[in-house]
């Protein structure tokens, strides 16, 4: 009860809410700021533990130093310039390279394949214009020769009819100049 | 005055959707009209195949008409043919075949509406995306009234729902959000619609105690009502809930009502209790914090609304529309887009008692003022009377032989 009540006293310390008249849109808009604030904060905090820390000091430093550890700090001083070489032995940082590189390879060859499709999909979309614009250009050249194919037929019928008429004209006269 | 109410199943045991709607409906409308109903002799949404006899019965007092499925869907086929319609170009032949391989393919239905037409005022459908609603508005399109129950599903974009909603001669629509959806994407503002939805009784005898005694319930929980399935949001609603549980140490406990085709995660803090009876359920709701609603696609949401007439606070899916806008314009529940979101909301509510008391407040208000039977009764009333209205005046309008 008392945690409860805590965490009334909290919220209403974060939160305006008008009990009486409960405005949703204005508790919505104070709960998503809120929760960006939040993700903000927890990325933020992700953020700096995924980076590396600054380098430890030397424990020992303010002990007197032996022999033993003198000598072995002046061969450490005289590796430094092989230290990478002695870390990337020592831990299999080059297996995680080898591995991001494979993957970053692979990505790399589904993106070829990827915009070979498209590539490939452009084209058809393009043969599929050029198809639509010869299918439209066939149908006006048919349309074209069918009204060329209902003139010709009308003129053969014209035709027809004057070669029945000098026929008959024909026939006329020869019977004219018989008699 | 006769109306007959078109659906695509219509029984008892139908516990949800638009065919309990329509039952609901008719069973109300039964006290103002003359109300027949017709609908398909199938069961199984998925098959629609023919289980119920057919011809004649009364279902509580309300007259069915049970008309034979002449092939049931086949679901791998109807799977592959909605999956190239959606993915592509498509002819307009291609969404019809869709449409009969959807189903329930009833043409014996669609027969006898032609020759019934002067029998009946008024025929309404409901659910616009069946073969009864398509081919039933084409029949009797002046005496038709179209309860679409439309979600944002990518099918309704189809060009044949364009033509079907300019149709009818009104629209009784479930939510602004649905009417807003349904216009712009037909433009099918001339024709006359009223926002409606359904109403809800509640049982008045409820009691928490009872039912955490009957299911050995502790502590206070959440609680989620329907179908446990991926449509519904469910999977993001456990993945959210177990975030919220192991981030914050919460005690809360989420309680699941309904069948499941989703795998549940087994947490002792979710109990899943499968279907109840609605004493059961209206117990569990009464000793519930708030209702969790996670789904994505919603026409009303008719567990929304039982909540807000019990006076409890709703935690909705925000991407769902519908959702979203019942909560704004009752203020009876908040939001969620995504885990960020939802973890504040759901930790705000648990955290503010008051809070949880207001939103159930607001949200029964909002429920006695839209979604009591007298209101909705009151609403189907109207879109009639207004029809009527127009028949008047057009045949006073229309020249005499």
């Amino acid at each position: 009860m008392e945690d409860k009540e805590k965490g009334e006293r909290r919220l209403s310390g974060i939160y305006k809410i008008d009990y009486e008249a409960v405005d949703v849109e204005a508790i919505m808009d104070q709960v998503r700021q809120k929760a960006a604030r939040q993700a903000g904060q927890d990325g933020e905090a992700g953020a700096e533990s995924a980076e590396p820390g600054p380098a430890a000091p030397p424990a020992a430093a303010a002990e007197p130093l032996g022999l033993k550890k003198k000598i072995k700090m002046k061969v450490q001083r005289f590796l430094t310039p092989f230290f990478p070489l002695q870390r990337l032995l020592a831990f299999p940082v080059h297996e995680d390279l080898m591995k991001a590189v494979a993957q970053l390879h692979q990505t790399d060859q589904r993106l070829d394949r990827l915009q070979a499709k498209v590539h490939e999909r452009n084209l058809t979309q393009e043969y599929v214009k050029l198809l639509h614009i010869l299918c439209h250009n066939l149908v006006a050249e048919l349309t074209k020769l069918r009204v060329e194919h209902e003139a010709l037929k009308l003129k053969t019928q014209v035709l027809e009819k004057d070669f029945e008429h000098l026929g008959r004209r024909e026939r006329a006269l020869e019977r004219r100049s018989q008699s | 005055m006769k109306v007959v109410f078109v659906v695509q199943r219509y029984s008892l045991e139908i516990s949800g959707g638009a065919e309990l709607h329509c039952r609901w409906v008719a069973e109300h409308m039964a006290k103002h009209w003359e109300v027949e109903v017709w609908t398909t002799r199938a069961f199984d949404y998925i098959t629609w195949r023919n289980h119920y006899p057919g011809g004649r019965e009364v279902i509580n007092g309300v007259p069915v008409r049970r008309y034979p499925v002449r092939r049931p869907r086949d679901p791998a086929r109807f799977g592959r043919l909605q999956a190239r319609i959606l993915a592509g170009e498509h002819k307009a032949a291609d969404e019809l075949r869709w449409l009969e391989e959807e189903g329930p393919l009833v043409p014996s239905l669609i027969a006898d509406l032609r020759p019934n037409r002067a029998a009946a005022d008024y025929f309404i459908f409901f659910s616009y995306r069946y073969y009864h609603s398509y081919w039933g508005v084409r029949a009797v399109p002046d005496k038709s009234i179209l309860v679409p129950t439309a979600e944002h599903d990518p099918v309704i974009h189809l060009r044949l729902f364009k033509d079907l909603f300019r149709r009818p001669r009104a629209f009784i629509y479930n939510s602004v959000e649905e009417r807003d959806m349904i216009q712009g994407l037909s433009g099918n503002r001339a024709v006359p619609g009223l926002v409606t939805g359904v109403g809800t009784e509640v049982l008045a005898e409820r009691s928490a105690e009872r039912f955490r005694r009957a299911y050995g319930l502790e502590g206070d929980y959440l609680i989620y009502i329907g179908r446990v399935d991926q449509n519904k949001g469910c999977h993001k609603m456990f993945d959210y809930f177990l975030r919220f549980k192991q981030e914050t140490g919460s005690p809360v406990k989420l309680v699941l009502i309904g069948g499941a085709v989703l795998p549940i995660p087994r947490h002792p803090d979710i109990r899943h209790l499968g279907i109840l009876p609605e004493q059961d359920k209206f117990d569990a709701l009464e000793g519930a914090l708030l209702l969790l609603m996670p789904s994505f696609y919603e026409s009303l949401s008719m567990v929304t609304l039982e909540a807000w007439a019990l006076g409890k606070p709703v935690l909705a899916n925000a991407l769902c529309e519908v959702l979203r806008g019942q909560c704004r314009r009752s203020r009876g529940g908040l939001e969620f887009r995504d885990y960020a979101e939802f973890r504040e909301a759901l930790g705000l509510l648990l955290a503010d008692d008051r809070l949880r008391q207001a939103l159930g407040r607001s949200g029964a208000g909002y429920y006695r003022e839209n979604y009591t039977w007298e209101v909705i009764e009151g609403k189907y009333l109207a879109v009639v009377n207004q029809l009527q209205e127009e028949n008047r005046c057009r045949s006073i309008n229309s020249p005499r032989p």
